[in-house]
């Protein structure tokens, strides 16, 4: 009984010592917004040391890593504006020549509909430069509300990543959104225009596209390879050069889809290739 | 004490270790064999030689004193470097953490150390930020396999051949810059970017490239010639901008976009096999060259794709049977297009050499 009873009162004092615990341990507090001007915009690039909330005009003067763990947040209304890279850089610190955003930990692009966040190259980007865009790979997460991305290399490069987009508009970038590996997209509303290729699959993820619209780009709208898995609501592709590109099977689920494309569908080649 | 003595005999290696800490210099000739920890930077200066015998296993501490995430704990040889192992007993360049990661270390630095050849050879090199790197330096390495760096090798202003050796998982495969590099008979695989490069000359035979997530090799301002490789399974197969190549005997197949994609380039393209490429066999964009003798089959959309405004010649190919013809995109297709001027096509497969 006496062995009970110590038992019980040591139970008692590690619980009251891992409540009192909970009760004093610091909570992790967001981190503190810092906002941006025209005349003063918040600087960014390399790699992200700690979280980040950034507003209003923030500069990306450089490739910029989220690594596993870090978050970064930016607020609704923010212009990002990226300083492109002439194409005499061979030392890319990750993928790409031009000024990348890659993302192996969290980004959430926070925009409203009245003050959607915007990406875009800075004034100051030789003529004839691009920026690479922003590329996931085995991201944590990718979450992007009412967000503008305009003339980007790929707009969002998805590798092993599964980005939610809501409002996403991707304009003029010569790929709109690229997917590569596995993972899952889901894109409601917005558009891809008026790039070479909109909307790209190659491997084997899941797309669920609801209400999007791929429109006026020069090469394909949709490719979808054979492992890709397309769910769509209300999806339309219209004017593109090639409306959908992807196996004979998916020619009936796309057809209402396709719209006043110069080809509206071209099956993938069927014979298979030799090893 | 007999015990401790006989305990002593038997684990010659623990007794042997060599430890670096902070910023060391070797001055003179130096032999190493068995375990070596270097727990900061190690200079080899010029004049004198680090020869790494067979068997040995050189481990690196992670130092990250600026937290930009790359370790910076690194062999810095202005001297000359020899790491020459066998096949039975390579030598290790590795982490010394207990749970190692891609970056832990910095790299194995040739820098103005032209006096002689750099040699690796049987080593593995893994977990650093640069496996190698050379900066106006002669190397060789034979034999040995990079893998898990987030960059295999990168090379600037050097000579470097490259035999018998693999780089795979590494974040990127190859990178360098105004160098002359030749590649024989090695692997490059599943790392995102396999090769790229800017004003260089490389000549590549017998190696395969393949399973890398961006490009397999992608090239610009170069000068490139490919005999008899394997580029398959990566997003781009080969991209040349503002270069020129030669290609034969080359296997192209089951690229995720383009096999070949010329940007401004100029490339004959002979005795190739080119299939099974998700986009296009071959696109071009304001580009020149030939095209002929070819076996281009089964590609996903075009077998030609011309997005530039100049026109391109095509000449005799194999399109998988004497009366097939090949798919093309062009100014027929949509207006402000260069036109593609394709010959008919062969009327016998052509044999192409592959090894």
């Amino acid at each position: 009984m006496n062995l009970l009873l110590k038992h019980c009162r040591s139970f008692v004092f590690i619980l009251g010592l891992l409540l009192t615990g909970c009760a004093l341990s610091p909570t992790v507090s967001p981190p503190k917004l810092q906002n941006g001007t025209a005349q003063h915009p918040i600087e960014i690039s390399g790699v992200m040391q700690q979280d980040l909330r950034l507003g209003g005009v923030i500069r990306l003067s450089g490739d910029l890593l989220i690594p596993k763990g870090r978050n970064l947040q930016v607020e609704p209304g923010s212009r990002i504006l990226v300083v492109g890279t002439d194409s005499t850089k061979i030392d890319p610190e990750f993928l790409d020549k031009g000024t990348e955003i890659l993302v192996k930990g969290r980004i959430h692009l926070a925009g409203e509909k009245m003050a959607p966040v915007t990406l875009s190259l800075d004034e100051e980007t030789p003529a004839g430069e691009n920026w690479a865009g922003i590329e996931l790979v085995a991201a944590e997460e990718a979450v992007f509300r009412f967000v503008d991305i305009i003339g980007a290399e790929t707009g969002i490069l998805s590798l092993d990543s599964s980005p939610q987009l809501e409002e996403v508009n991707i304009l003029g970038s010569r790929y709109g959104l690229l997917l590569q590996g596995t993972g899952r997209l889901d894109y409601a509303g917005g558009r891809i225009s008026g790039g070479d290729a909109g909307l790209l699959c190659f491997d084997q993820s899941v797309l669920n596209l609801n209400q999007l619209q791929i429109i006026d780009n020069l090469e394909e709208g949709l490719y979808l390879a054979v492992g890709c898995t397309l769910q769509q609501q209300g999806l339309l592709i219209e004017r593109n050069d090639l409306g959908a590109v992807a196996s004979a099977e998916s020619r009936e689920l796309l057809a209402p889809t396709l719209r006043a494309n110069r080809v509206n569908f071209k099956p993938l080649a069927q014979e298979g290739s030799l090893q | 004490m007999k015990w401790i003595l006989i305990l002593l005999l038997l684990l010659p290696s623990l007794a042997a270790a060599i430890e670096y800490h902070g910023e060391n210099t070797i001055f003179e000739d130096t032999v190493w064999q068995g375990e070596v920890l270097i727990d900061g930077i190690l200079t080899v200066a010029m004049g004198a030689t680090l020869e790494i015998r067979p068997g040995t296993r050189v481990r690196f501490t992670r130092i990250d004193t600026n937290g930009d995430g790359i370790g910076e704990s690194e062999i810095f040889a202005q001297g000359r470097f020899i790491a020459r192992g066998t096949a039975e007993q390579p030598i290790i360049f590795t982490s010394a953490a207990q749970n190692p990661a891609p970056g832990d270390w910095g790299t194995l630095n040739m820098m103005l150390s032209e006096a002689g050849e750099n040699l690796l050879e049987n080593c593995l090199v893994e977990y650093g930020y640069r496996g190698f790197h050379a900066h106006f330096s002669l190397a060789r390495l034979r034999s040995s396999t990079f893998r898990y760096n987030q960059r295999g090798a990168q090379f600037q202003e050097s000579t470097v051949s490259i035999e018998d050796s693999e780089f795979s998982h590494n974040f990127n495969g190859l990178q360098f810059r105004d160098s002359q590099v030749d590649i024989k008979n090695s692997r490059i695989l599943n790392n995102h970017w396999g090769i790229r490069a800017v004003f260089v000359e490389l000549q590549m035979e017998g190696t395969r490239v393949e399973g890398n997530r961006i490009n397999g090799v992608s090239l610009r301002d170069s000068k490139l010639q490919l005999r008899n490789n394997l580029i398959v399974d990566n997003r781009r197969g080969l991209y040349l901008q503002r270069s020129s190549g030669k290609l034969s005997g080359n296997r192209i197949t089951n690229n995720r976009e383009h096999g070949i994609y010329l940007e401004e380039s100029v490339a004959e393209i002979q005795g190739n096999l080119i299939s099974g490429n998700g986009r296009s066999g071959l696109k071009t964009h304001d580009s020149g060259g030939q095209v002929e003798n070819n076996r281009i089959e089964h590609n996903g959309e075009f077998s030609f794709y011309n997005s530039g405004t100049d026109d391109f010649e095509i000449g005799g190919n194999w399109y998988g049977s004497s009366v097939r013809l090949p798919q093309l995109m062009d100014g027929r297709s949509r207006a402000g297009l260069g036109m593609l001027q394709v010959a008919p096509p062969l009327t016998r497969q052509p044999e192409v050499k592959i090894f």
